[in-house]
């Protein structure tokens, strides 16, 4: 017995967890799409070329998906999706450099890549703001989307979403506040993002010997 | 307060952030084809499961049906027909539902973030009608985020409950209207915010199951 397609689409991100782990695969699926366009800007700034992007979307899609029923919250999920995708960026540009014989600087210039510049760079981007906003409510992801993205005034955003003025202003506050605290422990997490380079340097190293 | 003051640098540059990149045509159906067979991949997994569960249920099926005999001998020997029919009453096997796969592994709760409770499951009567929940619906039955202890349930709830292996993951029962019919809704928790809700009918038949989450 599974759920109507509207319960998927309105429930939180923390609620599809939920729905996941309890045995719902269609919850992951929906969560999953709605971070689509999410996802694939994270690979894509940080690998830049469009195919190895694709390579690491699709690496990092198979690794949510195996060990989402693991997450417990301990982070964000905007942070440990985020750790993800860079990690399979990582690995896949390790692969391109190995298939295509890059110099020993090329590997170095991999190797160095840490997590903390590439934090500081999504913050740059937006990605982080963005992400926040999945994780909000739907109402208040419609009212943020509305007044701040689309730059509607608060009357056409009311005409918009079929719902009241006062509404509008009131749940506009409400979803500022509520993506300013989930932004709040982002930046905390910053402060505990392990060094991504050091995942996978003795492959790397293993691989310049040769 | 550094912190604070980047994420009120955040929301306020709300409006200048740079809206995210389209994903290109063939890269979303790539992403939708891996996420298909990924989906698949769990259904068949699953089915497995149940398969297996469906084979232990049936060797337990079989197990009872010899101790039941073997117990018929002894009895018919001793010449006390009435213990027959009372093991006989009690066996459930043929009436219970067939088992749904997503039942079966919402039942161990394994990776939930819930927890078992001692504390009862609550029962409520709020005569509702669940054709639709209201957002606050959850406050007037008390529904709370613990699985609650099925062992004060009344019989009938309770082997219900376990019928449908709702019995470790039942947070309150209210009794309901689904239209004219009279209900049970089953209120289980899936994260501290939000809950399944398993309409139940007369006859221990699942209708429907819903969600509802905190607004």
């Amino acid at each position: 017995m599974s759920l109507a397609q509207d319960d998927y689409l309105a429930a939180s991100e923390e609620a599809l967890l939920g729905m996941f782990t309890a045995g719902d695969e269609k919850a992951l699926e929906a969560l999953l799409r709605r971070r689509k366009k999410w996802l694939w800007n994270v690979a894509k700034k940080t690998i830049r070329d469009d195919s190895l992007a694709e390579e690491a979307l699709q690496e990092a899609l198979v690794l949510i998906w195996r060990n989402a029923s693991s997450f417990r919250g301990e982070s964000r999920l905007t942070s440990w999706l985020y750790q993800i995708v860079t990690r399979a960026c990582i690995d896949v540009l390790r692969k391109e450099q190995l298939r295509s014989h890059a110099s020993l600087e090329e590997f170095d210039r991999v190797d160095q890549i840490d997590s903390s510049s590439l934090f500081e760079q999504a913050i740059a981007d937006g990605l982080f703001i963005h992400g926040a906003m999945l994780e909000l409510e739907l109402e208040h992801r419609q009212v943020l989307q509305a007044i701040e993205l689309e730059g509607l005034s608060v009357k056409e955003a009311s005409a918009l979403l079929n719902i009241p003025v006062g509404t509008v202003k009131s749940r506009a506050a409400r979803a500022r506040e509520a993506l300013k605290q989930v932004i709040i422990k982002l930046v905390d997490e910053k402060g505990n993002q392990e060094n991504i380079s050091n995942v996978s340097s003795l492959e790397v190293k293993r691989a310049q010997k040769k | 307060m550094p912190k604070k003051s980047e994420a009120d640098r955040a929301i306020e540059s709300l409006s200048k952030l740079e809206p995210l990149e389209d994903v290109p045509t063939q890269v979303s159906a790539n992403f939708d084809d891996t996420l298909s067979r990924l989906m698949s991949e769990t259904t068949s997994k699953k089915q497995k499961t149940s398969r297996l569960s469906g084979a232990n249920q049936f060797a337990l099926a079989a197990s009872f049906l010899v101790v039941f005999a073997l117990g018929a001998v002894v009895t018919l020997n001793t010449g006390t027909n009435s213990e027959i029919s009372l093991v006989a009453s009690n066996s459930t096997t043929e009436n219970d539902p067939p088992t749904t796969d997503d039942q079966l592994l919402f039942s161990d709760g394994a990776g939930s973030p819930q927890s078992s409770s001692d504390t009862p499951v609550g029962i409520f009567r709020s005569g509702h009608d669940y054709t639709v929940i209201p957002a606050d619906l959850y406050l007037t039955v008390g529904a709370g985020a613990t699985w609650n202890s099925p062992q004060d349930l009344i019989a009938l709830d309770k082997s219900c409950l376990s019928a449908l292996q709702l019995d470790q993951i039942t947070n309150v029962i209210d009794y309901a209207k689904l239209g004219s019919l009279s209900i049970r809704a089953v209120w289980s928790p899936v994260t501290l915010n939000a809950w399944y809700v398993y309409l139940i009918d007369e006859n221990c038949s699942a209708i429907d199951k819903k969600f509802v989450e905190k607004p």
